[in-house]
C-alpha cells in the first residue's frame, strides 16, 4: 500500500519507485503463473481419475466435458445469468445503502442505536434460506424477493463494519475538530466519511459475492428464469455437465464483482488506512 | 500588558466516587499576552488536562479559567486559540494544503474572518512551500509536523496551546524546529504555552518555566529565563542554560 503511494506523488517517486513497482508487478505475475499452474494440476488428475475409472459423466463431468457445455450452452447460460446479475446487482445496491444510512443514523443519534442495532443483530441471527419463503408469499414471483434477499444479505456486514468505520477516528482528531468549532456535520463530511471508507469496502467486498448467493437463492424459491433456476433444471434432467456449466458462470459473477469492488477501492483509497499520524 | 490566559484554583477531577482521580489541583496561573511559558513536570501530573481546560475540550471541575478576558468557550468560537498535539493528527486522505486549509473551512460562519491566513502563507511560515500537493504520508516526521503548525497558524490564532510538539522528533529535528517555533513566536506576536519533558527545551524555548508538582498536582514553582532574547541554537549548550536546567531539575525532584 505504502509504495503505491509514494509513487502518486511526483516529487517522492524516483528510481527507488518505479524499481519497487517494477519488482510488485513482476511478484503479481509470478503470483498469477503459480495460481494458473496448481489450477491446471487440480484440473488434470480431475480428468485422469474420472477417465480411468469410467466415472459416468451424470455422475461427475471431466473437465472438458464441463468445457464443452460451457461452449455448447453459452446462449442459455448468458441469457440465465442477465435476470441473476440483475437481482444481484439490485439487492447489492438496495441493501449496502441502506445499510450505510441505517449506520450514519446510529452514529447520529445514540439513542436510535441503542433500539435498533439489537433488533438488527437479531434480524441477523435468522438463516436467510429460512426468510425466503416468507419473501415469497409476501412478494409473489417476480424479482422483487430475489433483489430483498440478496439486500439482506449485504445488509449486515455492511452496517456492522460502517459503524465500526465511523467510529474508527483519531480521538485527537475529533479533538482538534472541537477545537475548531466545528459541526457534527462538518465532522461527518471531513472525517468519519473518509475514517469509515476501508471498513465500508472490506464489507463491500463480502457483499458482493453474497448478494450472488443470494439472488440464487431466491431463485430456487420460485424462479423460471436465471443461474438459481438453470441449476434446479440441469439437476432435474441430470444434465451433470451444465449444471457444473452453470456453476462456473455463478462463481464467475462473484469474481467478477470482487474484482470490481476492490478496482473502485484501489482508486477511492488512495491513502494507507492503517497509518496515523 | 494584557492577560492572556487567567487560571484561578482550578481543579479536574475524572470520573466520581472511590475511582475519581483529580488530574490537577487548584492550580494558579497567569500567562501575559505575547508570552512564551513553557509547562514541565512528571508524567501524569496533568499537564495535558491543564492545555485541555484552557482549549475548552474539558471543563474545569471547580475554579475560573479566563480566556483573552472571556470563557474559554468564547475563546474558542472566536478562534482565538489553536493546539498542537505530540502527533500531527493530520488528514491521510487529504493533501498537505487541503490539511492546512482545512480550519478555514469548518465552524461557524463568522470564522471565515478576513484577518485568516492564506494556507499557502501558512506553509511559508513552517518553510513547506513547495509541498501543497504531497500527502502526508510522503513526510517526514518533522514536516508532517510543520504541517499541524502551519494549520495551527493559519486563523492567526492569539494562543498557541502546543502538547509535547516535538516530543516524536529526533533531537536534530527539535533543534531546527526549536528555531523555527521562536521565529514564528516573534514574527507572530502570540502566546505560546507550551509543554514538554524536556527542561532543555523548555528553557531554550521560554521566558518561564512554570514546574508542575505530581498528582494532585498544582504549579509548584515558576522559573523566570533570563538568557538573551535572541536566542541561536548554541545557546543550548551554554553554561547559563545548563544552570537553569539544574534548578529546574531540582524544583522538579522535590515535588
Ligand atoms: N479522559 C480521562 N479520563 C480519566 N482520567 C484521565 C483522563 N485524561 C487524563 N486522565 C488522568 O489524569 C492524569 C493527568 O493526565 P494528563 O494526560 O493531563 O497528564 P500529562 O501530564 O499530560 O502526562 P504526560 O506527560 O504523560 O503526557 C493522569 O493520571 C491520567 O490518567
Ligand atoms: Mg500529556
Amino acid at each position: 500500500m505504502t509504495h503505491t503511494n509514494s509513487t502518486r506523488f511526483a516529487g517522492g517517486s524516483g528510481f527507488a519507485g518505479l524499481r519497487e513497482r517494477f519488482a510488485a508487478f513482476r511478484g503479481g505475475i509470478r503470483g498469477l503463473v503459480m495460481a494458473a499452474l496448481g489450477l491446471a494440476i487440480v484440473l488434470l488428475v480431475w480428468q485422469a481419475i474420472v477417465r480411468a475409472f469410467s466415472v459416468p459423466v451424470y455422475l461427475v463431468p471431466a473437465p472438458t466435458d464441463v468445457l464443452v457445455a460451457l461452449y455448447n450452452d453459452r446462449i442459455l447460460l448468458a441469457q440465465n445469468a442477465v435476470p441473476t446479475i440483475t437481482e444481484a446487482a439490485l439487492g447489492f445496491l438496495l441493501g449496502n445503502i441502506f445499510a450505510i444510512l441505517v449506520a450514519i443514523s446510529f452514529v447520529y443519534n445514540k439513542i436510535v442505536e441503542d433500539l435498533f442495532y439489537p433488533v438488527a443483530i437479531l434480524i441477523k441471527t435468522i438463516p436467510i434460506i429460512a426468510i425466503a419463503p416468507v419473501l415469497k408469499i409476501m412478494l409473489g414471483n417476480g424479482i422483487e424477493p430475489k433483489v430483498l434477499i440478496a439486500a439482506l444479505i449485504c445488509f449486515f456486514p455492511t452496517l456492522v463494519n460502517a459503524v465500526q468505520g465511523f467510529r474508527a477516528v483519531n480521538p485527537q482528531l475529533i479533538e482538534l475538530m472541537h477545537v475548531l468549532s466545528a459541526s457534527k456535520t462538518q465532522v461527518f463530511r471531513r472525517v468519519r466519511f473518509y475514517a469509515a471508507l476501508p471498513y465500508a469496502f472490506a464489507a463491500l467486498k463480502v457483499s458482493v459475492t453474497m448478494c450472488v448467493l443470494g439472488a440464487i437463492v431466491g431463485e430456487w424459491i420460485g424462479a423460471n428464469t436465471g443461474i438459481g433456476y438453470l441449476i434446479l433444471q440441469s439437476m432435474y434432467v441430470f444434465d451433470t455437465p451444465r449444471l457444473f456449466a452453470t456453476i462456473i458462470v455463478a462463481s464467475l459473477m462473484a469474481i467478477a464483482g470482487f474484482a470490481l469492488v476492490t478496482w473502485v477501492e484501489s482508486r477511492v483509497i488512495h491513502w494507507d488506512p492503517g497509518e496515523n499520524f | 500588558m494584557p492577560v492572556a490566559i487567567d487560571l484561578s484554583q482550578v481543579s479536574v477531577t475524572f470520573g466520581t466516587g472511590d475511582r475519581s482521580i483529580e488530574a490537577i489541583s487548584e492550580v494558579t496561573l497567569t500567562v501575559q499576552e505575547g508570552e512564551f511559558v513553557s509547562l514541565i513536570g512528571h508524567s501524569g501530573c496533568g499537564k495535558s488536562t491543564l492545555l485541555r481546560v484552557i482549549a475548552d475540550i474539558i471543563p474545569p471541575t471547580t475554579g475560573h479559567v479566563e480566556v483573552l478576558g472571556v470563557a474559554p468557550t468564547d475563546a474558542r468560537r472566536q478562534r482565538a486559540v489553536s493546539m498542537v498535539f505530540q502527533q500531527s493528527v493530520l488528514m491521510p486522505w487529504e493533501t498537505v494544503l487541503a490539511n492546512v486549509r482545512m480550519p478555514l473551512e469548518v465552524g461557524p460562519q463568522v470564522r471565515r474572518s478576513p484577518d485568516a491566513m492564506s494556507p499557502h502563507d501558512a506553509l511559508r511560515l513552517v518553510e513547506l512551500d513547495g509541498f501543497e500537493n504531497a500527502y502526508p504520508s510522503q513526510l517526514s516526521g518533522g514536516m508532517r509536523q510543520r504541517v499541524s503548525i502551519a494549520r495551527a497558524l493559519v486563523t492567526r490564532p492569539r494562543i498557541l496551546l502546543m502538547d509535547e510538539p516535538f516530543g516524536a522528533l529526533d533531537e536534530l529535528v527539535r533543534d531546527t524546529l526549536n528555531v523555527e517555533i521562536l521565529r514564528i513566536w516573534k514574527e507572530t506576536g502570540m502566546t505560546i504555552v507550551f509543554v514538554t519533558h524536556s527542561l532543555q527545551e523548555a528553557v531554550f524555548l521560554s521566558q518561564r518555566v512554570a514546574v508542575m508538582s505530581r498528582r494532585p498536582s498544582r504549579i509548584a514553582r515558576t522559573i523566570h529565563v533570563d538568557l538573551p532574547q535572541d536566542r541561536q541554537i548554541s545557546v543550548k549548550d551554554s553554561s547559563a542554560l545548563g544552570r537553569h536546567v539544574s534548578r529546574l531539575r531540582a524544583v522538579l525532584d522535590e515535588g
